[in-house]
């Protein structure tokens, strides 16, 4: 598990980019971008949306990298800031799309409509994933895309672990359930 | 470790902790065909949903980062094109205060020296036409000037019936035994009969 893709940590990366190695930004985009890429998939559905906002977050952290004080919080410091950049965008481009944790997922887009066509199986998934309850849903959504442990996942939600680890369980049995019929077919 | 123990720790790894009894969790799987297909169907029910659930299926660094070196690059353009801006403005302001400077050196000499001739023209018409010049030197031209469309009127000094060169001073008639001369005083605003930096043409003697 894990996205971890060398041995240089967070802190030495921070200080290569501020002395001017702009490349050593590149371990911190790779360490990052699926959790940022989950927090964004909060609020924004299309995949080309996704992008382009993920594409911002990143660009707007290496502008102000110079501003983040404490780099233990580096994690916590990308979420806000792709929240900010998924409310942004939002507001820019007047989406209505998953548009809040509360609601996300309860719309299916044209493009969805399509995949149903031509994926059977991904439509069932983002189905079963959409009929969930909002509070597993959205613990799933930073798991299982973001790659989140169930630690980050909670720091994130400011949840205890164990609340996060219970959920996670019960969302996993749920979509065991939905799916059951589709996993067989895949056996 | 029991089949029990072993479902928790793979609904534990799965949640993404306990990778540290990772291999003690593998000496069970090899041995527990039930455990281990629980653990399979599991990683790969995630492994699938991940990949449905995925706006972005293929890592979007190198976007990223050839993002960032083209704003990065943009941002310099900028910067460059900004220091080019300053230094066409610098220019352009020096050139324009020094075209300036050299505009109200010549201007007057040049404007006087048209204005003379327009004079003399019209000192000429003046005397066909029958007219009678005042014996003043400075009033003849004023009496000349006052009605002609080129005559700039902050230069007409009705008062004094005096038509000023653009240093202020009048233009006078000369009247000689030989030939008449119209005059300005030129830059120094002395003057010097036509001599020093006078401005003068001579006229030949009308009647």
């Amino acid at each position: 598990m894990g996205f971890f893709v060398s041995g240089m940590d967070d802190r030495e990366a921070i200080e290569r980019v501020l002395s001017g190695d702009r490349d050593a930004f590149r371990h911190i985009v790779e360490r990052y971008w699926r959790k940022v890429m989950a927090v964004v998939r909060q609020r924004i559905s299309t995949a080309e949306d996704v992008e382009e906002v993920v594409q911002n977050v990143f660009l707007r952290a290496y502008q102000k990298i110079g501003q983040l004080r404490d780099v233990r919080v580096l994690a916590h410091w990308l979420y806000q800031i792709a929240q900010k950049c998924s409310v942004d965008y939002l507001r820019r481009k007047r989406h209505q799309a998953w548009t809040s944790s509360e609601e996300v997922c309860t719309i299916l887009d044209e493009k969805e409509a399509e995949n149903r066509k031509e994926d059977d199986m991904s439509f069932e998934i983002r189905d079963a994933v959409a009929s969930l309850p909002t509070k597993y849903r959205e613990v799933v959504m930073l798991r299982f895309i973001g790659g989140m442990s169930c630690d980050e996942v909670a720091e994130y939600l400011g949840e205890p672990a164990g609340t996060v680890r219970n959920r996670l369980f019960r969302a996993n049995e749920l979509l065991k359930m939905k799916l059951r019929n589709l996993f067989k077919g895949e056996k | 470790m029991d089949c029990r123990e072993a479902r928790r720790m793979i609904r534990r790894y799965l949640a993404g902790e306990g990778e540290k009894e990772i291999e003690k969790l593998k000496e069970h799987t090899a041995v527990c065909e039930k455990c281990n297909r629980f653990y399979e169907e599991a990683l790969k029910m995630e492994r699938i949903i991940a990949d449905v659930l995925s706006p972005i299926k293929d890592s979007p660094t190198e976007r990223i980062m050839r993002r960032i070196e083209d704003v990065r690059s943009l941002h310099r353009r900028w910067r460059r094109s900004i220091h080019f801006i300053i230094i066409i403005v610098f220019v352009a302001t020096v050139v324009m205060f020094l075209t300036y400077l050299a505009l109200s050196l010549v201007m007057p000499r040049i404007r006087v020296q048209r204005e003379i001739l327009l004079i003399r023209d019209g000192v000429s018409s003046y005397i066909r036409s029958g007219g009678v010049l005042p014996e003043s030197e400075t009033e003849a031209v004023w009496a000349v000037v006052k009605n002609e469309e080129w005559a700039q009127s902050e230069r007409l000094d009705r008062e004094r019936r005096q038509y000023l060169d653009p240093w202020g001073v009048p233009y006078r008639l000369l009247r000689q035994p030989d030939f008449w001369m119209i005059v300005s005083s030129g830059k120094n605003r002395r003057f010097e009969y036509g001599g020093g930096d006078d401005y003068a043409i001579k006229i030949p003697r009308l009647k």
